[in-house]
């Protein structure tokens, strides 16, 4: 009984050093996630708002066809070990984390077209990153939403960085 | 943790392995716990893609668990509420196996996230799971149930003749 108690004790102490500790930190999460639904009606309503007709997804078709005639640049939103054991060619990593913590930027033009990517359709990290990225000013943000999976699946050129 | 009675003497041997393991646990959830905490939304992206919540709820253990993790840790190595501490590391450890067998089990391809921004550092002990990330828990829950039973197996090397001073008293 005594454990038991400690160990609900342990719990509760996690939870609410968790919970301040999230409240206080810039990058904190909210604490209720976002549906993927909502996540692209923000991406197609609040965005467009402060930047109409700025971000965009798009699909496979699109995304290659700007990497292929070099129209777009390319950021990569996941780890930074994920982008070293693969990623489309010529793209950055940002990680959205790090971006959130200044450790990261983008240093394009803020007009030229960015195309932001993460593992796939059920990955949210470009979401984030594009949300952030029109936060900052950059007006062209467009989200591809295939991601590195759909990227890798249709066969197309990768690139790794050496450990 | 093993909770001795006056009777229960532990073996240099015995006392030796409980605290290599008490450390090398504790250091180990300290490492990923402080790797987790850096990276939020990262840890919160992988908890998605074990899909066994309900997506608006996911952010909830991405913020807690790391933090419970920490806590846990190091109550396991100081001594401090060390049987609940031990109770939170084999429970986290069983549910991450669990969810580990079910993945594997799907044929889903899904980054552990078990260290957060610190993985670079035990490729080793990290990576997409699979059964070296399986084979990593199982061995660490061997190393708790060391830790729970650690009487019961004192007990039988103290029929044999062995005893030494009760380091759990």
């Amino acid at each position: 009984m005594k454990t038991l108690k400690e160990f609900i004790l342990i719990g509760l102490v996690g939870a609410v050093v968790a919970l301040t500790f999230n409240t206080l930190r810039e990058d904190g999460l909210s604490l209720r996630a976002e549906d993927l639904t909502s996540i692209r009606a923000a991406g197609a309503d609040t965005l467009e708002i402060r930047a109409p007709h700025k971000l965009a997804v798009i699909g496979f078709e699109e995304a290659e066809a700007l990497h292929r005639k070099e129209l777009a640049f390319f950021v990569d939103a996941r780890s930074v070990e994920k982008y070293n054991q693969g990623h489309v060619p010529g793209s950055i990593s940002i990680p959205v984390d790090a971006y959130r913590r200044n450790e990261r930027s983008l240093s394009t033009p803020k007009g030229f077209t960015v195309v932001v990517y993460c593992d796939g359709i059920e990955c949210e990290l470009s979401h984030d990153l594009a949300k952030l990225l029109v936060r900052d000013g950059f007006w062209k943000v467009r989200v591809y939403e295939g991601g590195f999976e759909e990227w890798d699946a249709m066969g197309m050129p990768l690139e790794s960085v050496e450990p | 943790m093993p909770r001795s009675t006056s009777s229960t003497a532990y073996h240099p041997l015995m006392v030796a392995l409980i605290w290599s393991f008490r450390v090398l646990l504790a250091g180990l959830f300290i490492f990923a716990a402080v790797g987790k905490i850096q990276v939020p939304h990262e840890f919160a992206a992988v908890i998605r893609k074990f899909h066994v919540l309900p997506r608006m709820l996911s952010n909830l253990p991405a913020m807690i668990l790391p933090w419970v993790e920490l806590l846990a840790s190091l109550g396991l190595v100081t001594g401090v509420l060390r049987r609940a501490s031990l109770a939170w590391i084999t429970l986290l450890l069983a549910v991450f196996t669990l969810l580990f067998v079910r993945v594997m089990a799907l044929g889903i391809l899904v980054d552990c996230g078990c260290f957060g921004i610190l993985q670079k550092y035990v490729p080793f002990l990290a990576g997409d799971v699979g059964f070296g990330t399986l084979s990593r828990n199982l061995v660490l829950l061997g190393l708790c149930a060391f830790l729970w039973f650690a009487p019961a197996i004192q007990a039988r090397l103290s029929t044999r003749g062995a005893v030494a001073p009760d380091i759990h008293r």
